[in-house]
């Protein structure tokens, strides 16, 4: 379960969101400048919320409330995948440096699998 | 002549590489990191290269001298007397060559759509690495381009280079004091021979440079 309740300001634009997602797929769904983009950054962390929190089956992922000790953990520990609106290969990478890039940077002996396998 | 041009050389070579360093890491973090004062470093860089190299050299000849604050501090601790050495000469190079180099990487770094690093950084990648398999192999064109215009600065650096380090044959005689020294005592066919190859020289790298990265630039 994804729980949230965040508020974020950019500019004038001001983004407060709270709810619950349960497992399976949910579709977020608004108008173009609504925040959806703005609300996936910062479940993914490559946004600051200004307040509130986020926390991803029982695991705080972000916590900031009045006074309380501020927690964020880093992108890189998030274990959350995202797939960008343009779908950003590396342009200097072969496709298989592409397909590596993400799982070298996990436990490479729970994997058990080098590249070529993983292309197989 | 040969002598003045390997100097030149190796000073050339030794002040781009600890420019190339400086420069690059300042405009990461200038660009890319939260920093504080981040204006007033930037306007510190790019005054360099407008003030006069002679003002350049006087403020290096003040610091390095043996009264000096970082004189006094390298003699002081490792018996190390910089002005008036090849080493002066690196310093001066490498300090009037750094705002190219900075501003190159500096463009080269903002040319990089962020969310590359975004894209790295949700993919389970800590800053450091981005820096190295995403930001620097992606800005490769504009850091190359900056290490071509160093080397060529910091090969003609002369006025800094005079002040801080003088024009001592054989030791701090680099080829842009040469050829000025070599006019004032009227040896014009040295002259003329050292302002030759400077010239083809730079002409040649750039050129190259240019022809290099036309072939290599990857980006779509």
């Amino acid at each position: 379960m994804l729980y949230f309740n965040v508020e974020k300001n950019i500019g004038t634009f001001n983004l407060k969101c709270e709810g619950e997602f349960l497992e399976g797929v949910t579709v977020i769904q608004g108008a173009s400048g609504s925040g959806k983009t703005t609300f996936l950054n910062l479940i993914a962390g490559l946004l600051v919320p200004d307040r509130g929190e986020i926390s991803l089956e029982n695991k705080v992922l972000y916590k900031k409330t009045e006074g309380g000790k501020k927690i964020d953990i880093p992108v890189k520990r998030r274990d959350i995948g995202y797939v960008f609106q343009n779908y950003h290969l590396f342009p200097h990478m072969t496709v298989l440096d592409n397909i590596m890039y993400g799982i070298i940077n996990q436990n490479k002996e729970k994997l058990g699998l080098t590249g070529a396998e993983k292309l197989e | 002549m040969w002598t003045p041009i390997l100097l030149s050389v190796k000073v050339a070579i030794v002040a781009t590489f600890i420019a190339f360093i400086t420069g690059t890491l300042i405009a990461y973090f200038l660009t890319k990191r939260s920093v504080p004062f981040k204006n007033f470093f930037e306007t510190l860089i790019i005054l360099l290269l407008i003030l006069p190299p002679s003002v350049t050299g006087y403020i290096l000849l003040y610091l390095f001298g043996k009264r000096g604050p970082l004189g006094m501090l390298l003699l002081e601790n490792f018996h190390l007397q910089v002005v008036f050495t090849w080493g002066a000469c690196v310093i001066a190079s490498s300090v009037v060559a750094l705002p190219l180099m900075y501003q190159n990487a500096k463009a080269a770094f903002l040319s990089v759509d962020p969310s590359y690093e975004k894209a790295a950084r949700t993919l389970g990648s800590g800053e450091v690495k981005i820096f190295f398999t995403v930001l620097l192999p992606l800005s490769y064109p504009g850091i190359i381009s900056g290490i071509a215009l160093t080397f060529a600065r910091a090969l003609g650096e002369f006025g800094a280079t005079l002040m801080v380090a003088g024009n001592i044959p054989n030791k701090t005689q680099t080829i842009p004091t040469a050829i000025y020294y070599a006019v004032q005592s009227g040896n014009s066919p040295l002259a003329q021979q050292l302002v030759v190859l400077m010239t083809v020289f730079s002409f040649l790298l750039i050129f190259l440079m240019n022809m290099y990265l036309k072939k290599k630039d990857f980006r779509l």
